[in-house]
């Protein structure tokens, strides 16, 4: 059960956030969008999401600075964080590593491209 | 400034790099041009970041924008065509702004292109992907474009529009963007959709009457979905803007006098009209990488299977068929994407 817990999805991409946002709302779930690290902290600030579902590489701030800051701060470190990345997946030519994923404290994380319903099972399972 | 007033709320904006836009015209037997340029572009790993194709029978329109840095990989393709007959158009310094969600609604397509005309921003096309609909204006005008698109749409306080890293400060060389310049055999995507029973519509004006044009349509179709639509520009200042109707609740008899509403406007000099079906699939990185077009339309040619639209915007592949076709254009398609 989602129990209408609201979920952000934040990504520059916006056909993934319209794709993953269909699929959370078909489950049950409330969800925010934002499509930047500097929108998303405005938006986790409002309306204090269960779990986010952060994309790695956006402009402002990237899924790495927002998470780590998230998690050092007591008023956020309860916020379930699941990165989305294309790291993973022979993105050659990024100034990101793997290895920064690792070392960054979230809670999960998937690898694009996502398959949605293996995106669910992560958050049902993170959520209870 | 953005205006929180607007009737119309969308999520946001985002704005390309600077892009050439090649529009090429071949009558439609000799439409094998069509793969040639994918394929010339694909080989020299030049990203298309839109693409529109429209085959109406008489003749078949491509119109595609890519980055600055691929222009002469696209230069050496169109001198080729143009030695086999093919029309040309080029234009340079051409950007896209991409407003976002549309969810599938006329008005934010036909609002977006009466913000921009009214500045007098020249829109050369427009496409849709899963959840934007993009215009391809003069790069020049770019910031203003941006500043129409805020004041006509309310969106959310906290928004920024997503401009590309080199325009949005002083550190010109700093990248955040994805370069995916990988290509496997098999492309990941996030699975196909088939859209049945649809109506495939295109209607051709001149560039004047385009705000009002798509603002009649706003006003028609305000019930109904356009899972698809496309617009490009033409030779002498004509804009053809083709569209697929659906989701209308109503008898099959509304429907068809709906539709003859639109093929009335009294602008409107030209109209094309058959039942159709559309397949739609994404993809992760499609809009940041080469070689998607070509795999799509490279593939539907060795089988045989004609479009009659096609549009790749953003990270989202449009493609519509004669009523009927998609089972056989799924089964193509699916040796080369796949749902991991």
């Amino acid at each position: 059960m989602s129990d209408n817990k609201l979920i952000l999805v934040v990504d520059d991409d916006p056909d993934l956030v319209e794709s993953v946002g269909m699929k959370l709302e078909s489950e049950g779930y409330k969800v925010a969008k934002a499509y930047d690290g500097v929108e998303a902290e405005e938006k986790i600030k409002e309306e204090k999401p269960a779990l986010i579902v952060l994309d790695v590489m956006m402009p402002r701030k990237n899924g790495y600075e927002l998470c780590t800051q998230l998690k050092e701060a007591s008023e956020t470190e309860d916020i379930v964080v699941i990165l989305l990345t294309a790291v993973a997946d022979a993105v050659s030519s990024t100034s990101y590593t793997h290895m920064d994923g690792k070392n960054t404290p979230a809670d999960d994380y998937i690898a694009k491209p996502i398959d949605l319903d293996d995106l669910m099972a992560i958050i049902k399972e993170n959520l209870e | 400034m953005p205006n929180h007033g607007s009737e119309i709320a969308i999520g946001g904006v985002k704005v390309s790099n600077k892009l050439l836009l090649i529009h090429q015209v071949t009558p439609t037997p000799e439409n094998t041009a069509i793969p040639y340029i994918s394929k010339v572009l694909a080989a020299g790993e030049v990203n298309i970041r839109i693409m529109i194709l429209v085959e109406d029978g008489l003749e078949t329109r491509l119109t595609c924008g890519v980055d600055n840095d691929g222009a002469d990989v696209a230069q050496d393709a169109v001198k080729m065509l143009t030695r086999s007959g093919a029309r040309i158009l080029m234009v340079p310094d051409v950007g896209l702004i991409s407003v976002f969600p549309h969810r599938e609604r006329v008005a934010v397509i036909s609002k977006g292109l009466k913000a921009l005309s009214k500045s007098a921003i020249r829109v050369y096309a427009s496409a849709v992907s899963l959840s934007a609909v993009t215009f391809a204006v003069d790069y020049n005008k770019m910031f203003e474009a941006v500043a129409r698109i805020q004041e006509a749409f309310d969106i959310p306080h906290e928004h920024e529009p997503i401009w590309p890293q080199s325009l949005n400060d002083a550190g010109l060389d700093q990248t955040w963007k994805t370069n995916a310049r990988y290509q496997e055999e098999v492309i990941k995507t996030y699975g196909f959709i088939e859209k049945k029973g649809l109506t495939f519509i295109c209607i051709f004006f001149s560039e004047e009457n385009m705000a009002a044009v798509t603002g009649v349509l706003a006003e028609f179709l305000t019930e109904v979905k356009l899972p698809y639509s496309s617009m490009q520009f033409m030779e002498n200042h004509t804009r053809s803007f083709c569209f697929a109707v659906d989701g209308f609740e109503g008898t099959g008899e509304e429907k068809e006098n709906l539709i003859n509403k639109i093929l009335k406007i009294e602008t409107v000099a030209r109209v094309i009209k058959q039942k159709a079906d559309a397949l739609i699939f994404h993809g992760p990185h499609f809009g940041d990488r080469y070689g998607i077009a070509d795999k799509a339309l490279g593939t539907l040619k060795t089988e045989g299977i004609q479009t009659l639209g096609a549009v790749f915007s953003e990270a989202s592949v449009y493609l519509m068929f004669e009523e009927g076709k998609t089972s056989n254009a799924v089964k193509a398609l699916k040796n080369f994407f796949k749902k991991p």
